[in-house]
């Protein structure tokens, strides 16, 4: 993001009536400055090719340009061009089970607390959690979030897939070396196949050591997820295009 | 601006005076520095409107992305069921194509920036701003607007199932009150990218300036939301004279697993236009939700504001109006069958049971000369058909409609 410059002026109100007659160094201070400031003023306006400088002109006709027919890159602006737009999509679950209903992996104990869960490992095999199966298809993304409490700390506690996109697997990991008192992760998967997945919550996966822990999962959401790349869509190349082709898919249909 | 300072009068005249030398240079400082005020605001006014520019694009991108999603379902759709004889042509009033008046005497409002046709008001009544003779906006002092904020991982507040709300910056925000579409609130809420936030909700609470209106009655509410459809509006509640906080009763609602009835939040909200039998209100409580965010240098960035938000007082007459949509096949090798009864939408937050205000009537011909009942075989070879529809205002309820579909079977033309 830019920091918006704020221009200000050199030349000061130096010839107070109270004060006597103006030296000479004064009086060329102040030409200098005058040219100075005229000379600034000219490139924020037209702006200045030696420095780089854009200019108000340039940039208005920039940002004209690359709305109308994108010839150009925008000139002038405080947010962004390009970027992702996101949303998880809370009306389209994705359809699992309640976490002690997942499929256990050696000998994790899932039970209820309050709202939530308490995951707990015994520490005798690694990797040991949960799962559940899920069927994908190519171009989704699945966002899981989880509210999370560790009383003792935690080591290499893992959510997401270990066989999404052909095995490839997607895990997050997280070890906490102090207690928490629920705080919220969130992860993504980017589905590039049509199959089957497992999806996982580890209590340790890989750890440094093996032993007995615990970690409890106060909420779990997971969820559909939508991502956009956008970056400046001029009105005559491509919007134009677009609305184009979906005026030809209805007459289509009207047929 | 114009400058101040003026060319040396003394050029033929010799040896100018002090005063004027210092003049002069007091002159050349006031003109430099004033414009450097305007160059600074004319940057400032540059890239903010630029980011209004950008923000809608990249929305109408989001819009125009699903849309070709669902036009191409639909097409998927419609090529694997068999066309048979029954149809249904669409009027919206997102533009007057197809359209004329039908009593002259007897206008309707086509709104094209809402798609919404109804009555023309006679008067509107601003509670919240007024323009002067110069094209100013001009809020009262007394008209206090506040926001307040919260995020999907806030805790929710003791015995409540709402979460714990905090308070915000309030600069600029009487730019989404002050009837100017020119001006816009925007603000950003941003969050570290491992936040977990998907969703900022907020209140925005508005206490109307009492002491200037010469009463508190209102029938109409405009909300236009910025960035355009993206926004999700939860609920508008207002305050009468009493403390007790009323839903606003076109404000769509449904029935919940426990029989209550609950808001039904409006998603990706374009601009909105509420219309309810007039109510005094004094306060008036505004919901809305930003699920979307922007993804940039690590941060979760929640755009959301208003660009205008107009309550209003406003009088219909009594008096009926009319226009008259034409319905054509021509084009085509088909003619008209039959034509049944148009059937209609009304926008959302307008009054849902308007069938006493609506009418329709048939014609044949361009110059209305002849009504026809709906739903009669037509054995002549007609291609265009032609409906008057007439909007009438009843007690307190005025019609507004979204769109019309009529429905009609064809034949072809040397059936």
């Amino acid at each position: 993001m830019r920091i918006e410059k704020q221009w200000k002026p050199s030349v000061a109100r130096t010839n107070s009536r109270y004060r006597g007659v103006t030296e000479k160094i004064q009086y060329t201070n102040f030409l200098l400055e005058a040219v100075h400031d005229m000379t600034i003023l000219c490139n924020i306006m037209t702006g200045n090719e030696k420095t780089g400088m854009l200019g108000h002109e340039l940039g208005i006709e920039n940002n004209y340009l690359s709305i109308f027919n994108g010839d150009r890159d925008p000139g002038m602006y405080n947010i962004f061009t390009a970027s992702k737009l996101c949303k998880a999509e809370k009306k389209k679950p994705l359809p699992l089970p309640a976490l002690d209903k997942w499929e256990v992996v050696n000998n994790c104990t899932v039970t209820k607390k309050g709202d939530g869960f308490l995951l707990k490992s015994p520490g005798l095999l690694d990797p040991c959690g949960i799962r559940t199966p899920l069927y994908v298809m190519p171009g989704q993304v699945l966002y899981i979030r989880l509210k999370l409490k560790n009383t003792a700390p935690v080591d290499s506690f893992k959510f997401g897939s270990v066989n999404l996109n052909q095995n490839e697997g997607a895990l997050k990991s997280l070890s906490f070396s102090q207690s928490n008192d629920g705080f919220f992760v969130d992860y993504r998967l980017y589905c590039k196949h049509q199959e089957t997945i497992f999806l996982n919550l580890f209590v340790h996966h890989l750890p440094s050591s093996l032993k007995a822990q615990e970690i409890e999962v106060l909420s779990f959401e997971a969820m559909y997820f939508n991502e956009l790349d956008v970056a400046t869509m001029p009105l005559n190349h491509q919007m134009k295009s677009h609305l184009n082709q979906s005026r030809e898919t209805i007459n289509f249909l009207k047929k | 601006m114009l400058p101040i300072t003026t060319k040396n009068p003394n050029l033929y005249k010799g040896p100018g005076s002090s005063t004027e030398f210092n003049q002069l240079r007091n002159d050349i400082q006031t003109d430099l520095t004033n414009l450097f005020h305007v160059a600074n605001k004319h940057e400032s006014k540059i890239k903010e409107n630029m980011d209004v520019i950008l923000r809608e694009n990249f929305f109408m991108q989001n819009r125009i992305e699903k849309l070709e999603r669902k036009l191409s379902e639909l097409q998927a759709e419609t090529t694997a069921k068999e066309l048979g004889t029954d149809s249904k042509m669409l009027r919206s009033f997102y533009h007057v194509e197809g359209m004329k008046d039908g009593d002259s005497k007897k206008p309707v409002n086509v709104d094209i920036v809402r798609g919404i046709v109804s009555p023309v008001p006679t008067k509107k009544h601003s509670k919240l701003s007024y323009r002067n003779d110069n094209g100013e906006y001009i809020l009262p002092r007394s008209l206090n607007v506040a926001v307040i904020e919260t995020n999907d991982t806030q805790p929710f507040a003791e015995n409540s199932s709402e979460r714990v709300y905090y308070s915000i910056d309030q600069t600029g925000l009487e730019k989404a009150v002050d009837g100017d579409k020119d001006s816009f609130w925007v603000r950003t809420s941003s969050f570290p990218e491992n936040s977990g936030v998907t969703e900022v909700s907020a209140i925005m609470h508005i206490r109307l300036p009492m002491d200037i209106m010469n009463n508190v009655y209102i029938n109409t509410m405009l909300l236009n939301p910025y960035p355009e459809y993206s926004m999700t509006i939860l609920d508008v509640q207002y305050k009468g004279l009493g403390d007790q906080w009323h839903r606003m009763e076109t404000y769509p609602v449904e029935k919940d697993a426990k029989g209550n009835e609950v808001p039904v939040p409006i998603e990706e909200a374009g601009k909105l236009f509420f219309s309810f039998p007039r109510r005094e209100m004094t306060e008036i409580k505004i919901m809305f939700a930003q699920p979307y965010w922007f993804e940039h240098d690590n941060k979760r960035l929640f755009t959301y504001g208003f660009q205008d938000i107009k309550v209003e007082y406003r009088e219909y007459s009594t008096e009926e109006a009319e226009f008259v949509s034409t319905y054509s096949l021509e084009g085509s090798t088909r003619r008209f069958g039959s034509v049944h009864e148009p059937t209609y939408e009304v926008p959302v937050g307008c009054p849902r049971d308007i069938e006493e205000n609506v009418e329709h009537k048939l014609y044949y011909d361009a110059d209305l000369t002849e009504e026809f009942s709906f739903g009669h075989e037509i054995s002549a070879p007609i291609q265009t058909v032609y409906i008057k529809t007439i909007l009438r205002k009843v007690g307190e309820t005025v019609p507004f409609l979204k769109q019309m579909e009529l429905p009609y079977s064809h034949k072809e033309l040397d059936e």
